[in-house]
């Protein structure tokens, strides 16, 4: 009898969930449906933003988050989601969702950091200090994305201290928004890259300069291709293709030195990327090199280069080292659409 | 072939568009055209899939006035542009990568092969990493922006080359 009823009830409760569920979506979708017009006749026709504020204002704050971040993630430029920030940002039903900041129901922290990545302004930086160390990944995520948006120093610190204890794909992630700061990011980053600094935080940094491509930080980044570490000189090395500057192939070219397979490698790489011209025999001796990946890396720098480094590329399928030979045929081979590609992963 | 929208599209005078307000972007009269009556316009083609973005840049090419066609499969994209009679003008494409059968980048690299310097195109894409960018330069693109990208730079690089090509045909 006790087990029918519990039964009855799990059953229930599911259908209810359910429904809620698909009202939910339902709900979303009739606000995606009203705000999308709008959005872009304010997009593509410029003006004022009532016409979405008071669209928004009609609907649930669960519809009108959802609605607008979908929109605004989709469709919308960094630059003009800082006017949707300072338009929106009072509005009764974003402050109702920021209120539940902090929650202990992790989904409305989420909402929270969701909403403060269209509309945060510097007055959130605490808000979304406390967000970007969630107990919950999800909205931690969601907290980089808001933190990017505003130049608070302090949250900008906060997420460099922690760079390095991000997974791989976090750090991508981090990257991508911190670009959004370029100048500022730049800035912190100089004062971070010191040869004192332990490996595993300078390594994440030296990331970050590479994946900013500040001219400043990358100089910085130069000067620590001479360091003990090797781990931090493969960093140095990956990080310099993005630094197409004079100074730059000299030092690249030392690395393609290195007694350490896994920088000659990467250095290879930056001499491609950079499409060194002076680097040609160098990359032709290392297509010679005793590891496979220096091999691979140096082929593809040659054909990336082009015009006498490819010729010299075609040289190398005729030579008589069997190990460049195989290389140098395999890559020659390739489209210059794929040697862009596999140059890149 | 399935359209998103009838097969070619002619925007035509709307009160709404003749009542734009200040700042936006410059718009014709449906009898003037977006260069004037004796410039011929040459046809522009938009291929993706994402539904979203269709419809922005439907709204879009119907402000400023130009007449486009939607396509929303790789495959079809393929074949029309490997089949399409070009006149003294160049088409315009817009042509995103994330399309399905034949993605964007594949598109480009046939019609580099197949019909070189033939189109105008634009290639647009979620990624913005540089070998993405780099992939889409080299492959023949005139131009790539990562989404999501300020609509009304793209309408004016639209109307820029579409000017562009109907000068070239004129001298030619």
């Amino acid at each position: 009898m006790v087990g029918g009823i519990v039964v009855a009830i799990s059953f229930l409760a599911l259908i209810g969930l359910r429904w809620r569920i698909d009202a939910h979506h339902a709900e979303v979708e009739a606000g995606v449906a009203a705000l999308e017009p709008i959005l872009q006749r304010w997009l593509v026709l410029g003006g004022d933003v009532d016409e979405i504020r008071t669209t928004l204002r009609s609907m649930t704050p669960y519809a009108a988050l959802r609605s607008l971040a979908r929109l605004a993630t989709q469709q919308v430029t960094f630059e003009r989601q800082q006017i949707l920030a300072r338009a929106l940002r009072d509005e009764p039903w974003v402050k109702r969702i920021l209120r539940d900041a902090r929650s202990l129901l992790w989904w409305h922290r989420f909402d929270a950091a969701r909403l403060l990545s269209v509309v945060g302004r510097e007055d959130d930086a605490g808000l979304i200090a406390a967000l970007l160390d969630d107990r919950s990944p999800a909205v931690r995520l969601v907290a980089m994305d808001a933190a990017a948006r505003l130049k608070a120093r302090p949250l900008l610190q906060h997420e460099l201290d922690t760079l390095h204890l991000r997974q791989d794909a976090v750090q991508q992630y981090q990257f991508a928004a911190l670009s959004r700061q370029p100048a500022i990011v730049a800035e912190a980053l100089i004062d971070r890259l010191t040869p004192e600094a332990p490996t595993p935080a300078l390594n994440s940094y030296v990331d970050a300069a590479g994946a900013l491509a500040s001219p400043l930080a990358l100089d910085r980044v130069r000067e620590l291709a001479t360091h003990p570490v090797p781990e931090v000189r493969v960093h140095v090395a990956r990080a310099l293709r993005r630094h197409a500057e004079p100074r730059t192939p000299p030092v690249l070219l030392k690395l393609l030195a290195d007694e350490d397979w896994r920088v000659r490698a990467q250095a290879c790489r930056a001499l491609g990327a950079l499409r060194c011209g002076i680097a040609i025999k160098e990359l032709a001796q290392a297509v010679r090199d005793r590891s496979w990946w220096v091999r691979y890396r140096s082929a593809l720098a040659l054909a990336q280069i082009g015009g006498a480094a490819r010729t010299e590329l075609r040289a190398l399928t005729t030579c008589d080292d069997a190990m460049a030979r195989d290389m140098s045929t395999l890559v020659f081979g390739l489209s210059s659409a794929a040697v862009v590609e596999m140059s890149e992963v | 072939m399935r359209r998103l929208k009838p097969p070619m599209h002619t925007a035509t005078a709307t009160p709404q568009a003749s009542q734009t307000p200040e700042g936006t972007l410059p718009l014709h009269s449906a009898n003037e055209g977006p260069r004037g009556a004796n410039e011929p316009t040459p046809p522009i083609i938009v291929a993706t899939a994402d539904q979203a973005l269709a419809r922005i840049l439907t709204f879009a090419l119907e402000q400023i006035r130009l007449p486009f066609r939607l396509i929303d499969s790789g495959t079809d994209a393929l074949r029309e542009l490997l089949a399409m009679r070009v006149g003294s003008q160049a088409p315009i494409v817009v042509l995103d990568v994330d399309l399905p059968g034949v993605d964007g980048h594949a598109i480009l690299e046939r019609l580099g092969v197949d019909r070189p310097d033939t189109f105008l195109i634009l290639v647009l894409s979620s990624h913005a990493d540089e070998s993405v960018q780099v992939r889409s330069l080299l492959a023949g693109a005139l131009d790539h922006l990562a989404k999501p990208f300020n609509v009304r730079v793209l309408m004016a690089k639209i109307q820029r080359w579409a000017a562009m090509s109907s000068r070239a045909a004129g001298a030619s």
